[in-house]
């Protein structure tokens, strides 16, 4: 149900531009910033257990077959566990951050990372070390 | 009543620039003679005619500065009749002198390499039809910051949401030393340190403060000691 947290044993995909990636490729801390101009309310994430017991490769799939917006080539999704980042950033920062589930209609497992804002890149810099895989965001053919 | 009378050395693609504009029809600097260096780099200068008070002012090539030499009457000059020609530049000519000056800067181990990783940030975003574009006060203010700081390692430069430079020097999970750079002049910044009475734990702060301002703000914090080469 839209706004329900996430269970902390299943784990989220952040679309990561080139822009905040390394030049190794690794997500950097401003891939998980809010952008101020939009006035983000959560940071936008899909959850990847929503499509059921599948291969990471096959949730990652759904996760780009439901992806509102046309991929580029040099993006990367970033997996994060749900409840090690809530935890790990509770712990060493002053935000209580939260993830929740605010499907949309063309994204049902569309979620958010709720409880700080575009101001607070410590927590952005926290969330990119905790970040457990990255996978293309155009599936290799 | 003329105050200030100062000639300013400009690196040759700050003095082109200036007189592109120039020969655009804008209103031009009292520019004084100009004379080879060597090869590269050609030096111009401009005489101030500005009148505001009976003063001379000093340039501070550290802050980019104009300063008076009186200690009770202070009147601080950011902007050279350069600069507001620069100003009238299209951002995208900004930029690419801004990237052309990262290149040749003699000052950077890494010149070129940064130059091309910014250039490669820069294009990103102009391919993207949902972004804007760079900042360019944001990268001059990131390469200000690099070339005025002797010794910093090449850091790795992202851009933030609003497309501002954010450089970082990161070598382990608790030496890590994260600043975005405004296009105003701020410098908003991230570090994880050794604990200081328990090394095992880890310190996390974050701040704003000037550019200019930066490492002297963050010396306490030891940053020094894995950004620097």
């Amino acid at each position: 149900m839209k706004g329900d947290p996430l269970p902390n044993k299943d784990h989220i995909a952040r679309y990561c531009k080139f822009k905040s990636l390394s030049e190794a490729g690794q997500p950097l801390g401003s891939a998980f910033v809010l952008r101020e101009e939009r006035n983000e309310k959560y940071l936008s994430v899909s959850w990847l257990e929503y499509f059921g017991r599948l291969s990471i490769e096959e949730l990652l799939q759904a996760v780009r077959d439901h992806f509102s917006l046309i991929p580029k080539k040099s993006a990367r999704y970033a997996v994060v566990n749900v409840g090690d980042t809530i935890n790990y950033v509770n712990v060493n920062s002053e935000r209580k951050i939260k993830i929740t589930h605010e499907p949309s209609n063309s994204n049902p497992s569309h979620s958010g990372v709720r409880g700080y804002s575009y101001e607070d890149e410590m927590i952005g810099d926290l969330i990119a070390q905790k970040v457990i895989s990255i996978h293309p965001a155009i599936a290799p053919r | 009543m003329v105050i200030s009378s100062a000639e300013h050395d400009l690196e040759d693609w700050e003095f082109q620039s200036a007189r592109e504009v120039c020969a655009e029809g804008a209103t031009c600097p009292n520019s004084e003679g100009v004379h080879f260096v060597d090869d590269e780099v050609a030096q111009g200068g401009w005489r101030a005619t500005t009148i505001r008070a009976e003063a001379t002012l000093n340039y501070d090539v550290s802050s980019g500065t104009y300063q008076m030499d009186q200690d009770d009457v202070e009147i601080v000059f950011v902007n050279s009749p350069f600069d507001e020609l620069y100003e009238r530049l299209p951002d995208k000519d900004k930029i690419d002198r801004s990237l052309v000056s990262v290149s040749q800067n003699t000052k950077l181990s890494y010149a070129q390499r940064l130059a091309d990783r910014l250039r490669e940030l820069y294009e990103s975003v102009l391919d993207d039809p949902d972004e804007g574009p760079l900042t360019p006060g944001s990268l001059i203010n990131f390469i200000y910051f690099i070339s005025e700081t002797p010794g910093l390692k090449y850091p790795e430069v992202t851009l933030t949401p609003t497309n501002e430079i954010r450089a970082q020097w990161t070598t382990a999970p608790n030496r890590h030393f994260a600043v975005s750079f405004s296009s105003f002049g701020d410098a908003r910044f991230v570090i994880f340190k050794p604990g200081s009475n328990d090394p095992d734990r880890i310190d996390r702060l974050s701040g704003i403060t000037a550019v200019s301002a930066l490492i002297e703000n963050t010396k306490p914090y030891r940053v020094l000691e894995w950004v620097s080469e």
